[in-house]
């Protein structure tokens, strides 16, 4: 190991040589942005340690408990790319692609309507009465973008530069918010959907790395690579309560599913989906140790998935919400899920190698 | 006389020279490689990992502002950005390197065994159950990063000695590690 990394840095300090002589037009541009708006600042945010999440279906007013039942495949759709996110809106179902484009889906036809290139590889999506949101990364390391979708014409109709490197999305109440993920100083930022103006900014601590965000109940959810869960008030973006976490380093976006009293957080690391109401935990239900990082709330059922890329095999597996019992299990074959999304007739379970399926009630 | 060993990583970063880095590299080399490991479970893959990382340090370095976010952070925000890219693509992407005319360097199967022994931290443990010519082999070689002519010499004895030394080391730990998954 140690003719590697000898080797590596005789390679790296050649290359830091040549690329100190390069002239400053060839460099790599440091893009910055272009500060149209004056944000306002809002209370600084300390953040801690590391949940790992997924994909969050948001459950309106409690509803019943689900009925134990088979769950199967009912539709499998090739939607191609490398799917990271995906949400449902405007009678679609739009995926985002990190090749660099949003693929928009029929879901009751099960095929693909649309592949929308979006100058850059795509990574988080949302939706709202404006239209669909998705960020794309660039080549620099601080050249973000969220871009959003007229679903009327599935044309790029707004660029929003952000100096991030990525950021996750979550929309509600008139306003999209923008969390930073993988930039050593990060922040969280309220924009006003039809002008693109950011309206509110909350900075976190140095040294954290934001991972999710989502929005229901009035609240606006962030949770970063220390476990470390925030909740602000949606409107005032005034923070409500901050729970300091003891996670794992190990992050990803989608595992965050808010209603409109609290928050399920699914966390791999602890073996357990957490319930956060009233600046607490409030429960913990046990999951697989091969659980996550996906979970969706629906129908009143929790959804979990569960599966390792070693034997390559998922399962998605719908849990009671009261008990935390498994009511049903389905066989999603060789497919990583990356994103769950609420169907009217099911849940639509992406995963990473272009194939849809829609799991619905089985027979 | 102020020299490299003396300086802060913001210092490091600040000087943006080639032995500046070189430092600041010899001091965060192996825990960026450790932290790929453990996640990546893939020798060739944290290794390329770790390259991308460095290389996209090397670019990333003339945004370094100190007292915002400690240079180890800034480090390690890079390197999660690149564990990112690579979990959403499923291979390393080689962008960075390419853009500095960096050859990509393969791995020989004994850097790739003693790699993912970083990803166990009951390695250091078994090391001191280990024969003493193992041990001390496989702690000068694998753990202080040592060179096989440098132990060669300070033992009296061949390269080739000090290497069958190492390799009958790390064969004793992967037998009692386990099997790796």
């Amino acid at each position: 190991m140690s003719d590697y990394l000898t080797e590596l840095r005789r390679d790296l300090l050649d290359a830091h040589a040549r690329y100190g002589q390069r002239s400053g037009a060839s460099r790599a541009a440091r893009v910055l942005h272009p500060r149209v708006w004056r944000p306002a600042a809002l209370a600084t945010v300390a953040i801690a340690a590391c949940l790992a999440g997924l994909v969050v279906a948001i459950g309106a007013l409690r509803e019943p408990s689900p009925p134990a039942g088979r769950l199967r495949v009912a539709a499998a759709v090739h939607v191609g790319g490398i799917p990271q996110d995906a949400v449902a809106g405007f009678g679609s179902l739009w995926i985002a692609d990190y090749r660099g484009t949003v693929i928009r889906v029929d879901p009751l036809r099960h095929r693909v309507l649309q592949q929308i290139p979006v100058g850059g590889r795509a990574s988080s999506i949302t939706a709202d009465r404006a239209g669909v949101w998705v960020t794309t990364q660039a080549d620099t390391e601080h050249a973000a973008q969220v871009v959003r979708i007229d679903p009327r014409s599935d044309k790029v109709t707004a660029r929003l530069p952000f100096d991030t490197f990525d950021a996750a999305l979550a929309a509600a109440d008139d306003s999209l918010w923008v969390f930073a993920e993988h930039d050593e100083t990060p922040w969280l930022k309220r924009v006003d959907p039809a002008s693109g103006r950011v309206m509110q900014t909350a900075r976190a601590a140095a040294g954290s790395v934001g991972i999710a965000v989502t929005v229901g109940g009035g609240s606006v959810w962030t949770v970063d690579n220390r476990g470390t869960i925030i909740e602000r008030d949606s409107g005032s973006g005034r923070t409500l309560q901050r729970l300091p976490g003891r996670g794992d380093p190990q992050t990803s976006e989608n595992g965050l599913a808010a209603d409109q009293t609290g928050l399920w957080v699914i966390s791999p690391a602890s073996e357990a989906i957490v319930r956060i109401e009233a600046g607490r935990v409030a429960r913990r239900i046990p999951i697989d140790p091969t659980s996550g990082p996906v979970l969706a709330h629906s129908d009143g059922a929790l959804w979990v998935t569960a599966g390792t890329d070693l034997r390559a095999r998922y399962r998605l597996t719908r849990l009671d919400r009261d008990t935390g019992a498994a009511t049903a299990t389905v066989d999603l074959g060789a497919h990583q899920p990356k994103a769950l999304v609420p169907a009217t007739d099911g849940l639509w379970v992406i995963g990473a190698d272009g194939i849809a399926q829609l799991v619905a009630a089985g027979r | 006389m102020h020299t490299l060993a003396a300086s802060t990583d913001e210092d490091l970063l600040i000087a943006n020279t080639p032995a500046a880095f070189g430092e600041f590299y010899d001091r965060h080399a192996r825990s960026v490689l450790g932290y790929f490991t453990r996640r990546t479970r893939d020798a060739e893959a944290a290794a390329d990992l770790t390259a991308e990382t460095f290389a996209s340090a090397i670019v990333a370095q003339r945004r370094f502002k100190p007292g915002t976010a400690p240079a180890t952070a800034w480090l390690f925000s890079i390197a999660g950005r690149r564990l990112a890219d690579y979990q959403r693509r499923g291979w390393v992407d080689q962008r960075v390197r390419r853009s500095l005319a960096m050859e990509r360097r393969p791995l020989d199967e004994h850097d790739a065994e003693t790699i993912l022994l970083l990803a166990d931290d009951i390695t250091i443990t078994l090391l001191a159950d280990l024969p003493p010519d193992q041990r001390d082999a496989v702690d000068g070689h694998v753990v202080q990063g040592r060179g096989y002519p440098e132990l060669a010499g300070e033992w009296r004895t061949s390269e080739a000695a000090v290497r069958q030394r190492v390799s009958r080391g790390l064969a004793t730990l992967r037998r009692r590690i386990g099997a790796r998954g």
